[in-house]
């Protein structure tokens, strides 16, 4: 097949499976613009592949499959997202219970020069460099 | 652009042995997707070659021959009439098709636009004119 054919059978399992493979994507993701996205992903991927490894027996399934991968890493790392987001949240609170009274406690340490507060960090001169 | 899908025969289908129920059904989901998609534009299924005949014209004779005939493999079974943006969209329609062991051709349809200047305007108007009366018959 010419690099003509394979983009106009692209064209063409596009054409037909699309509507299908946004629909299942949506059921997945819960949201049609994600299911959009994904889809047009996938659809890039096929562009990518197939002109060197051909056009997949079972195009439809190939659509399907892979942007399912993508659906489920895309759900993955919402969720990793929103577990780091929420553990950030844990450590400062603890490491900072009222803001104001731990920027004076900083400030403090600051001018005594004893600084273990992380948000002070790096206003600690490197010891190296001494 | 149009193809015809021409479903060749095989030994069952010259045998008169009808589909069973489990092809009936593929078959009729296929084609409802294919009239869902808009591609459909006419499809049915030919009987045996041994209820056929043919009219051979040759030097202004005309003869006819009752069938059955005997190369299977090119008779007719069955056909389609598709609508679709290109061949490879035919093909991949009919990727698509529940068959098992069958041969299957698409023969792209001849538009007006194909026949160029040998189609004139007046016979154009004609065509026209015929196939709009075609459509009022149905």
């Amino acid at each position: 097949m010419t690099a003509a054919d394979i983009h106009r059978t692209i064209d063409a399992v596009w054409r037909i499976e699309s509507a299908r493979l946004i629909a299942g994507l949506t059921r997945i993701v819960r949201d049609v613009g994600l299911a959009e996205d994904l889809a047009q992903d996938t659809l890039v991927a096929a562009l990518e592949k197939w002109p060197e490894a051909g056009v997949p027996d079972n195009p439809g399934a190939w659509l399907m499959a892979t942007a399912k991968n993508r659906a489920i890493d895309t759900l993955r790392k919402a969720a990793l997202h929103e577990r780091k987001h929420e553990e950030i949240g844990r450590d400062v609170e603890s490491v900072e219970p009222d803001p104001v009274t731990a920027l004076d406690d900083d400030i403090g340490d600051i001018s005594s020069g004893s600084c273990s507060s992380p948000a002070i960090r790096c206003c600690r001169p490197r010891r190296a460099l001494r | 652009m149009r193809f015809m899908v021409l479903v060749k025969a095989n030994k069952d289908s010259e045998a008169g042995v009808l589909p069973d129920e489990k092809i009936l059904t593929a078959m009729g989901k296929f084609n409802e997707e294919l009239v869902k998609a808009g591609v459909m534009l006419a499809g049915e299924g030919l009987q045996a070659s041994s209820k056929g005949s043919r009219v051979q014209f040759s030097g202004g004779k005309k003869t006819v021959i009752d069938g059955p005939f005997a190369e299977t493999k090119e008779l007719v079974a069955g056909f389609w009439l598709w609508q679709v943006k290109s061949k490879e969209e035919a093909i991949e329609w009919l990727k698509r098709a529940p068959f098992e062991d069958t041969e299957v051709e698409l023969r792209q349809v001849f538009e007006m636009e194909d026949f160029g200047a040998n189609l004139t305007p007046e016979l154009r108007e004609q065509e026209e004119r015929t196939r709009a009366q075609a459509a009022a018959r149905k």
